[in-house]
């Protein structure tokens, strides 16, 4: 392949190129128009362009396929070409899902028609999506047909975008399905309960446990072949036991598998076409925990980057942050696919200039280190872009975007890297744990329903006398979360799948751990400290592994509660609950002190690196202006780099005041 | 209920500022304040404000679902919850499922959801407080269908124009091509020059003639202030909605009205189907009969 994936963009025969870019949907602008609006999207600043080539668009009621054929907006090998002609370069998403605010997704309604086809839940009832201006049955990603039909659209659009692919064409890189993951709903219990999707789970459990006696031992039964394992459809209620426990988790890991196999298969699909000589990429809606496994999905469904969709309203864009955070650790390349430029109109509340101000930069404070912004170009069913479905520049909204990539240009920002001190690590075992505590939802249950009904009671003592909860493990991270931002600590966020490598360059780590983890993480733990990290665990000290059986990675460690336990060259603290003083005086015997610190602790702040600069982001999370004291060793000043509001010349500070929601950026200069 | 809202419908020229307020309006229910009670074949098991999180068990036991939401609505509503639901959420999940099992895949989300909004009343031990006929976005929508399938032409925009002391504060053009929606826009699809000039609801003939020609059809609207059309978004019954429409009407401070004087482009000769590229999903200016008229180009009566 020429081209590669790299931390920071995609290098193109020995050239990097950023991944900042728009998107423009060729097929909802009148022809005549392209050419001046691929004009003006590089009057913002951009040189990449995305778009959807959707399914449903595309098949026309004769059966055949319009490409240009019947309406000349169609006509994709056009766009492309004109693309290139215009010195871009493309980000191509064909689906099979689009969503792009389509009544069917961008599925032909024969598909959604088709009751066969769909997704059902555990009563056997099908899943149905209320979006837009429809309800429709969700197709079952485990429906080997829901490909071959997919597969006949594949064939009439590959040879089309082939002769477009680098480096003959524009096209270097191609998205693989669309926010794939159940539809918006990760609740385990919610669905796949159709015919095909439990002969995956039986696939599944061959996998995970190669012989039926080994399931048998696992779950307590004596079951004589796969396909007579039943999938669990409620949480372990009272009574349950602990091989209840242990299937509810198996499906609950099964549920990420069916998003590993349908990228897999798709991703398999789209090489068998002849698209594989660009890399592939996918999008997740928005959370990165279960059933949504980016280093799994980068591991093994044939993706080559994956990130995370985000459209935040200014009060919201710490979750965005996170988001980065995680991505930066944890993907090849921190990358949103879909970063709101505007929104669609039925978003509550809508997104406004002051939204988009306010949340231009929150991916970069997290690490991202590229965001197609969704849409530059307006169409219908959408609002607030910086430029209209004819390309007329919004000058409030166009400045933005200008100024945006002018901050990416000038701070070198594809060189930065976090200055992260700490990390906090969520064990993919506590998530499992609990998400198999959470009831089966429909779409609008879901959507309408109290958080708190999204739960089912946890009985106490599944796992062992004084065993946490699933709920007390994600209050651990949380605490711990609060506790970094709080002490302003810059930090970055991660999984199990974060290797020792990185890990070792974080002066501390916070582990929210349940009483069972993977070896793998229980070794990488213990070599982090052992090499001289300041490692943080709770609320469990693990004893078992993944399956249930004593851990051995951590024989012959025996903290206590509370304790800090010298390992190696590193120390070790166990908290049954978080304890933020304790965590705090760990961290100081350790030698870990925030690099710059405010006055405010409700400011949180990030650190980065780029070229010469030392970049502070800090936020201000309120809804009035706040002021802060800006404290570091040694003598400096500020160097104000982006404000929300106007772009601020070299104005030197110390003392420094935040708009409402803002999110404000320095260069942090050091004085003799 | 039939479906109002072509599941085809285009959604464009939507004015920021204007669609924000109308939005904030239509979906302030879904951030309102509300106390959650739920129980297992009639043992409360818990109670949750979704500002406050969990509450005291405001009982042991449900016997009247209904009579209970209602009871602690009136108790509550002075502290500021808006509205109670009592569930059974084994017996919801299944009612919904029924729905789900049930759905015409034909219908559009409106008629779908107005199903669904009846499934909840007839799921076991289930409440709701205050109690309602289906409102969809904040709109008495069966009502709304009646009206639009009885009152109005199978082709017209009805036009909504709020205002705010003499500005245009909001506005919605919803096209209407045989009894359902297929085109939703605000003034922005309008020349703005010809909007800068309605400045107070006394302008509404202007705004009225200005949709008719934009959009090809005859317009019909609701013109009203801003703290009537507040008042009757946030009112959470069909009822309620009744009194503050009929107040306003009544007083004065809104206006219903028509303009049916189209250019010269349709004529009772002209086919009448201005809507069916946007059904189809084309553009409209794809079509003869809903292009902007060139002023120097002779429509088809002066042939």
């Amino acid at each position: 392949m020429a081209i590669k994936v790299r931390y920071n963009g995609l290098e193109i025969d020995g050239n990097l190129l950023p991944l900042f870019s728009g998107t423009f949907h060729y097929w909802r602008s009148a022809r005549e128009d392209w050419a001046g609006i691929f004009d003006q999207v590089k009057a913002l600043g951009f040189s990449v362009v995305e778009t959807y080539v959707p399914w449903s668009v595309h098949e026309a009621a004769d059966g055949g396929f319009d490409f240009g054929r019947l309406d000349p907006r169609k006509d994709l090998d056009a766009w492309l070409a004109l693309a290139a002609h215009k010195g871009f370069k493309v980000l191509l998403r064909p689906g099979p899902c689009i969503n792009s605010e389509l009544h069917d997704f961008g599925y032909p309604e024969r598909i959604l028609h088709d009751e066969s086809l769909c997704a059902l839940d555990g009563e056997g009832n099908p899943v149905v999506l209320s979006h837009q201006t429809s309800s429709f049955r969700v197709p079952s990603y485990a429906d080997e047909r829901l490909y071959t039909a997919f597969d006949a659209f594949l064939a009439e659009l590959a040879p089309q975008v082939q002769k477009h692919l680098h480096p003959h064409g524009p096209v270097v890189a191609v998205q693989v399905d669309n926010e794939q993951g159940y539809f918006f709903i990760p609740e385990a219990f919610n669905m796949d309960y159709s015919q095909a999707s439990l002969k995956l789970w039986s696939h599944f459990l061959d996998l995970k446990y190669r012989t039926v006696g080994a399931l048998n031992r696992a779950w307590g039964l004596k079951h004589k072949a796969f396909e007579e394992a039943e999938a669990p459809r409620r949480a372990p209620g009272e009574g349950a036991t602990r091989a209840d426990l242990r299937r509810a988790l198996d499906w609950v890991e099964y549920k990420e598998y069916q998003i590993l196999w349908a990228l897999s298969r798709l991703s398999q699909m789209f090489r068998d076409r002849g698209l594989g000589s660009v890399p592939f990429f996918h999008n997740f809606f928005g959370p990165w925990t279960t059933p949504y496994n980016i280093p799994e999905v980068e591991a093994d469904a044939g993706i080559d980057f994956c990130g995370l969709d985000a459209y935040p309203h200014a009060d919201g864009a710490l979750y965005t942050v996170d988001q980065a955070r995680y991505l930066s650790n944890s993907s090849r390349l921190a990358f949103f696919p879909e970063y709101g430029a505007g929104s669609w109109p039925f978003g509550y509340p809508v997104r406004d200039e002051h939204d988009q101000a306010c949340t231009m930069l929150a991916p970069l404070m997290g690490g991202a280190k590229a965001v197609n912004f969704y849409m530059v170009v307006e169409r219908d069913r959408w609002l607030g872009s910086p430029l209209d479905n004819k390309g007329r520049r919004r000058e409030s909204m166009a400045g933005l975007f200008e100024r945006f990539n002018a901050f990416v240009r000038d701070t070198e920002w594809v060189k930065s890297t976090p200055q992260n001190q700490g990390l906090l690590l969520q064990a993919r075992e506590g998530q499992w744990l609990e998400m198999a505590f959470k009831r089966p939802l429909s779409f609008n249950e879901w959507r309408f329903l109290a958080p708190a009904l999204h739960k089912a009671p946890e009985p106490a003592g599944l796992l062992g006398d004084g065993a946490p909860k699933g709920s007390e493990v994600a209050a651990f991270y949380g605490a711990s979360r609060a506790f970094s931002a709080e002490n302003h600590f810059s930090f970055g966020l991660g999984d199990s799948a974060v290797p020792l490598e990185r890990l070792k360059r974080h002066a501390f780590v916070i582990a929210s751990l349940p009483s069972f983890i993977d070896e793998g993480l229980a070794k990488r733990l213990r070599g982090y400290v052992e090499e001289g990290g300041q490692l943080i665990v709770g609320p469990a000290w693990p004893s078992l592994n993944a399956r249930f059986e004593p851990l051995k990675a951590w024989e012959g460690l025996t903290p206590e509660a509370g304790k800090p336990l010298a390992v190696g060259e590193g120390r070790l603290l166990w908290q049954p609950v978080f304890d933020a003083k304790a965590a705090a005086a760990h961290l100081r015997k350790g030698k870990v002190f925030a690099d710059i610190t405010l006055s405010d602790p409700t400011l949180e702040l990030a650190l980065h690196k780029s070229g010469g600069r030392n970049l502070l982001f800090v936020r201000n999370p309120h809804a009035e202006t706040r002021q802060a004291k800006v404290q570091r060793e040694g003598k400096f000043v500020l160097k104000p780099l982006w404000s929300t509001g106007k772009f601020l010349g070299a104005v030197e500070e110390r003392d420094v005041t935040l708009a409402p929601h803002e999110i404000k950026v320095w260069d942090v200069l050091t004085v003799s | 209920m039939p479906s109002l809202l072509a599941k085809e419908c285009l959604i464009e020229d939507l004015d920021l500022d204007q669609w924000k307020r109308l939005a904030a309006l239509a979906m302030h229910h879904w951030r309102q304040r509300r106390l959650y009670v739920a129980h297992e074949g009639g043992r409360v098991v818990g109670a949750y404000d979704t500002e406050k999180g969990g509450q005291p068990l405001p009982c042991a036991q449900v016997d009247d679902a209904q009579a209970l939401a209602e009871r602690l609505l009136a108790e509550r509503q002075a502290d500021g919850v808006a509205a109670v639901w009592v569930l059974d959420q084994e017996a919801y999940h299944a009612a919904i499922g029924a729905a789900e099992r049930g759905l015409d895949a034909s219908i559009g989300v409106d008629a779908y959801l107005g199903q669904e909004w009846l499934a909840r009343f007839q799921a076991p031990g289930c409440g709701y407080a205050p109690k309602s006929d289906f409102l969809f976005y904040g709109l008495p929508w069966e009502r709304l269908t009646r009206f639009t399938e009885r009152m109005l032409p199978a082709s017209c925009t009805f036009v909504l124009g709020v205002f705010d002391g003499d500005a245009l504060w909001a506005s919605c053009f919803a096209q209407i091509q045989d009894g359902r929606i297929v085109g939703l826009s605000t003034s922005a699809g309008l020349d703005p020059d010809d909007v800068k000039d309605v400045v107070g609801r006394d302008q509404h003939p202007f705004l009225l003639a200005t949709v008719a020609n934009r959009y090809r059809r005859p317009a019909f609207g609701w013109f009203c202030q801003r703290e009537d059309f507040e008042a009757y978004m946030r009112a959470g019954t069909v009822e309620a909605k009744d009194g503050i429409f009929q107040t306003a009407l009544m007083k004065n401070r809104a206006t219903f009205d028509f303009n049916i004087l189209i250019d010269r482009g349709v004529t009772p000769l002209a086919p009448l189907d201005p809507g069916s590229q946007a059904v189809d999903g084309g553009e409209r200016g794809d079509n003869p009969r809903t292009r902007i008229p060139d002023p120097d180009e002779p429509g088809p009566t002066a042939l």
